[in-house]
Parts: C-alpha cells; structure tokens; sequence
C-alpha cells in the first residue's frame, strides 16, 4: 500500500462512523484522566486494553490512543490551576503556569497550553509521516553511547534552569541523579542505598516523587500562607471573560508559532530515542525558550512562552515515540510498550510488514492524534471555567481535599502505602526547596535522566570503550553540550558583572 | 513575643543552616554506603558524590557566613517552642498527613481521608460542621465511585477489615 492511498484510507477509516465514536469516548476518557493527579497515559491505555479483544483494529486504535493524546492537555489544565502536574511530562508548565494564574491570567495560559498541546501533536504527527520512509536509517544510529550523550545535553538544561543559583542548582540536579540510583543496580544486581526496604528495591516511582516535589509542596505552601491559590487576585472572572482569555491564549499560541515549531521539533527528534520520555523533552524545551525568548528574566514569573514551549514539545513527543514503536517494535515508553502489546492483540505486526503492507494503519494512529487533541483542546476549553473558579476556594478546603486526591492518585500508582509516605517525604523537600531557592526542576531533571545516564554509560563503556565519545554523533553531541554550558556560564559572568556595574553606578 | 515571631519567620538562614546539614549528613552517609558497594555499583554514586558532597561544603559554609550562632540558637529555640507560627503550620500538617498513613493503615482508605478532611476543614480551620460534612462525605464518595467502579482499583480497606475478614494482611 502507498503513502497517499495509506494516507487518504487512514483519514476516511478514523473520521468514520465505525471509529469515531470510539476516538472520541477515547479522548474524553483521557482528558479525565489528565485532570486527576497521579493517573497518566499509560493507565489510560491500561484501563482500554481489556476492550480491545472484541474490537477491530481500526476502532480499537482509535480509543486506545485517542485516550493516551488527551491525557498530557488534562494535565496541564491541573498544573496551571491547582500546581498539581496530571502527570510527569507536565512538571516543566508549572514553571509559569501557576505565575500566570497568580496574575489572574489562569484561563489564558489554559487555552495556549491547549492549543500548544494540539500544534504539538500535529508536528509530531506530521513529522512521523515525514520521517516514515528513512525512519530506519535514522534510529539506528542511536545507540547507547549517543543516548548517553543526548541525556548529558539534556542535564545541562540545568544551567539554564538554575542561572539564579549555580551552586543550589547543581546540589539539586546531583541530588537528583543520586535518586535515580536506588534500588537494585541495573548491572549487579546489587541493592543501592534502600535500607534493606524491599518498596525501594525497583527504585523510587516518578509519579509520588512529582506529587510530592511540586503538588504537596504547593499545598504545604497555601495552607501555611491561608487564603486560596489565587492569592491576592481576589476576584473571580466571569464565564465570559474567561472565555475571552481562553481565546487570546489560543492566538498567542498561533502568534508564537515558531517557538511551537522548534519545541515541536525539540519534543518529536526526542521522542525517537527510546527511553527518554516525554518530561525531559519538555524540560528541554523550556530551557530552549527560555534561552531564546527576548525577556528570559520573566520566565518562572508567568511568560507565556514557557507554557507553550512545555507543552507543544510534551505532545510532539507521541509522534516521535510512536514511529520508533512502528518502525522497530522498540517502545520509547511505557505507553508505547502498551500500545505494542495492544497492537499484538489487535492482530497487527509492528515493523517492514506495517511499514509496507498496513500503511493505513499508521495514519490511522497519526489521525488519532491530530483529532483526539483537537477533541482534548475544545474539551478542555469547558473545564477551564470550572477549574478556574475552583481555585478561588479557601485553603482550608481547598488543601484537604486536593491532598487527598493527590494521595489517592499516588497510591492507586501501585497500590502501596509506602508512595503515600514518598510523597509526603518529597512534599517536605519540595517544600524546604522551594522557601530556600532550590531549584526543585533540576532536582526532577536529575532524577529523571540519572537512570538513563547510568545505563547507556555502562553500556557505552563495555561497546566502545571510553573512546565512544570520539564517535561522530557523540562527538557532535558533546560539543553542542560543551557550547551550550559555556555560552551559559559566560552569561553568567556577563550578567555578574553588569549587575555590579550598575551597582556602583547607583552608589556613585 | 510577636517581635520574635516576626524576627523568626523573615530569616530563612538558620532553616538553609539545618536543611543543608541534614542533606550533608545524609548524603555523607550514603557515601559510606556507597563504598560498601562492589566498585561497578559503586561507581556512578561516587563520582555524583564527590562534587555533591563539596557542594554541600561550600554551601554550609556560605550559610554559616551569613549568620552567626546566637541568631541561629534563637531561631532554633523557636521554632523548636512552637513560636515560629510559619515552622508551626507547616510542621503540623506535616503530622496531620503521618496520622492520615496511619490511619488509612488501621481503618481504610476511604473512612481516614474522609476523617482526614472533616478534621483539617472543621476542627483545625474551624469552617462550619455542616461544610465540612459535607466536603469530606461528598469527595469521599466522588472518589470511591471513580477508582472503584470507574477504574475498578481497590483501594487499602485497612487492618480492622481484613482482620474481619478473616486475615490479616498490610
């Protein structure tokens, strides 16, 4: 089957009677999912899988993935609104999210991130198709040493994240990485650092460490400080003129389509690699526009800019993941590896076979995300008044109950008590961090790639040698990184320097 | 009184001074540990280690510079008195959410958030007893329909229920 005859098939299967009733349940399952703290995409598509065995393939895509595009907009939605990421790959929106709702600005930072999420998902989409004939090639070329490397260049964001304080940033970013190493080791098979707990032997879950780091931190926060999460905004917009901040933060996504291409880009080329998920992309790709933004210092204070990066790059990620599950049956992720699983049930072969012969398929799945984002985009845009105004809640209602959904979401991970307990351990952390000036998004970012750092090192060692680094992608990639740290700590030095010229100034 | 309060809660320097310890004591700990480790699994800990650790050091010191011992005996004496109204709040809900484990682990998930929410909504934000019913019943209820009917995920029942039912289990 050709790409167009695939492509024209693909459309006219997703937009049919048979498929989008399924796409659409799909995908306002998952914005559902999004909103509520702990549950993530691939709980999404876990929850679909047992209807799959009576389904056919068209629709049974369709709901599955239609359900895992969704759930990164719902989890925005709560990231701005309550500081509560849905899910990880949202934790780089709280930077200016929660700023922006703090300046009576929530409902348009919800409708940018919204619409960022849909124009993310669209490159992706779009790009997967692109990429669809020399795929292969490309991912081959990514092996351990280049993972390593990549994941190396994506630390160095930490830089960028923590300029305020170097020197807080970088205890934060290894304390982070020094996380990533408990429980067993990859290679030995040794027990690092669990106190002889069997709960820490797989390592700490992602998702309490999140809650805790940012969600439970925030309500430590409003509850000591009273009031509600609106702060001094007291005033309550009404259903019309968040309906009208909902549509400029739609335009100011379309206005800066250039950062959403380059995020895209930033979240689509790492979305191939397997392994590297979609939090660090948006990381990445909130460094990136914060670097290249013309006003950077308003960054963290609520520029909008952040939150279209964060989220046009978490999305991008799927179309990205997604081509190296098809081309090679290799998941990037848990939900790839679902959606692996699902595709078995569901009688297809990932691969030269899906490639060649069920091309339709594949743009089924890419139409999948292109709707099911614009569905998640439009539904979303009638949970911003609600949410909007739940915000405006006193604290002490308001905390009690978000901290119970926050910790029934971190038990119902993997039903155990003992993520209950990491999520207040990381709340008390996050929280400490936070009155100190601790960067708790490099404490993340480190947490996050320590495991990745680790094992592709190891494995890069016992392939190569130490000389892998001289290998041309690596090679590349290590400049780049050594570029970027030097740019920044001369920026650094820059900005140290004016500082104290403008100091003197004032004094003379 | 309320000039100490006052004093207390704007300086965050003797809180770094502790906060920045603990992470030393810690992660000088885990350094011990690590060198247990056969040299493989010992290796990556310890190279992110070492800077960590110096890190630490230097930032200690930075604190202690800023300071000086009776600010930070003062502050600790404090808050430690439960003087420090900010430390106090945060400190007791801190304890609030251990009683909620605690709970949740002897009667069950639902009846200990529920419990959990009439506690911090009436009895510690003294909001109205008929609010507060309302608040913890109707979200309990919420999210029992959701995870267990929605998502069919069964959450902890407790001791006192599965010692009912005949075992005992955590």
């Amino acid at each position: 089957m050709g790409i167009i005859e695939g492509l024209s098939s693909g459309f006219l299967q997703a937009v049919s009677l048979d498929v989008f009733p399924f796409l659409f349940a799909g995908a306002v399952f998952g914005l559902l999912i999004g909103v509520i703290p702990g549950l993530s995409g691939h709980f999404a598509m876990a929850m679909i899988i047992p209807f799959l065995y009576s389904m056919e393939p068209a629709p049974g895509i369709a709901f599955l993935l239609g359900a895992h595009s969704t759930v990164a907009q719902g989890g925005g939605l709560t990231a701005i609104f309550f500081s509560t990421p849905g899910t990880g790959q949202n934790a780089a929106t709280l930077f200016d999210g929660p700023p922006m709702r703090d300046k009576g600005l929530g409902a348009m930072a919800a409708g940018a991130a919204l619409t960022a999420c849909f124009l993310g998902a669209t490159f992706g989409a779009v790009a997967l198709a692109l990429l669809l004939p020399g795929l292969q090639r490309i991912v081959l070329f990514f092996g351990p040493p280049e993972i390593f490397v990549l994941a190396l260049l994506a630390l160095t964001f930490v830089a960028v994240l923590g300029k305020e304080d170097i020197i807080r940033s970088l205890i934060a970013a290894l304390a982070g990485l020094l996380l990533a190493m408990i429980g067993l080791d990859n290679v030995t098979n040794q027990e690092r650092f669990t106190f002889g707990l069997i709960e820490l032997r797989d390592g700490l879950e992602l998702v309490p460490v999140i809650l805790g780091l940012f969600a439970v931190a925030e309500m430590f926060e409003l509850w000591v400080k009273g009031g509600s999460l609106t702060g001094t905004q007291t005033k309550i917009l009404s259903a019309k003129e968040t309906q009208k901040q909902i549509f400029q933060g739609v335009a100011e996504a379309f206005k800066h389509w250039w950062l959403v291409v380059r995020c895209s880009s930033i979240g689509a080329a790492m979305g191939l690699i397997p392994g590297l998920g979609s939090a660090p992309a948006a990381f990445v790709a909130y460094g990136h526009a914060k670097q290249s933004s013309k006003s950077p210092e308003e960054f963290g204070k609520g520029n909008i800019e952040g939150v279209i990066g964060s989220e046009a790059a978490n999305d991008a990620v799927e179309g990205g993941a997604l081509a190296s599950t098809i081309a090679f049956g290799v998941p990037g992720s848990s939900s790839m590896a679902i959606l692996l699983g699902a595709l078995f049930i569901l009688g297809q072969e990932t691969g030269p076979i899906m490639l060649t012969q069920h091309v339709d398929v594949i743009f089924v799945m890419l139409f999948t995300i292109i709707i099911g984002n614009l569905i998640g985009m439009i539904g979303g845009m009638f949970l911003v008044n609600p949410l909007s105004r739940a915000v405006g809640v006193r604290a002490s209602i308001l905390v009690p109950v978000l901290l119970v959904i926050v910790f029934t979401g971190a038990f119902a991970v993997q039903r155990s008590l003992f993520d209950i307990g990491v999520a207040l351990f990381f709340g008390i952390v996050g929280y400490l961090m936070n009155q100190l000036g601790y960067s708790r998004a490099a404490l993340l970012i480190g947490f996050v790639l320590g495991f990745t750092v680790e094992k592709n090192l190891y494995l890069a060692v016992q392939l190569s040698g130490t000389d892998f680094i001289f290998d041309p992608i690596p090679l590349t990639l290590a400049t780049i990184t050594l570029l970027f740290l030097a740019y920044n700590v001369w920026t650094i030095i820059r900005d140290r320097r004016q500082a104290k010229t403008t100091r003197s100034e004032q004094q003379e | 009184m309320s000039e100490e309060v006052d004093k207390v809660t704007g300086n965050k320097t003797t809180l770094e001074l502790f906060f920045i310890t603990l992470l030393g004591l810690a992660f000088g700990g885990a350094l011990i540990a690590a060198l247990t480790y056969g040299s493989i699994s010992a290796q990556a800990p310890l190279v992110i280690l070492a800077p960590l650790l110096l890190l630490i050091g230097a930032q200690i010191n930075r604190t202690r510079k800023a300071t000086d011992a009776k600010t930070v005996v003062t502050d600790f004496s404090c808050a430690v008195r439960g003087k420090n109204l900010k430390f106090s709040k945060a400190a007791g809900m801190a304890g609030w959410i251990v009683m909620l484990m605690l709970l949740i682990l002897v009667a069950g998930h639902y009846i200990a958030i529920a419990a959990f929410m009439y506690i911090l909504i009436n009895v510690i934000s003294k909001e109205g007893k008929l609010l507060s019913a309302m608040v913890s019943a109707g979200v309990t209820v919420v999210l029992y329909f959701l995870f267990e009917h929605g998502f069919n995920i069964e959450m902890y029942r407790g001791l006192i229920y599965n010692l009912l039912s005949g075992y005992l289990t955590t």
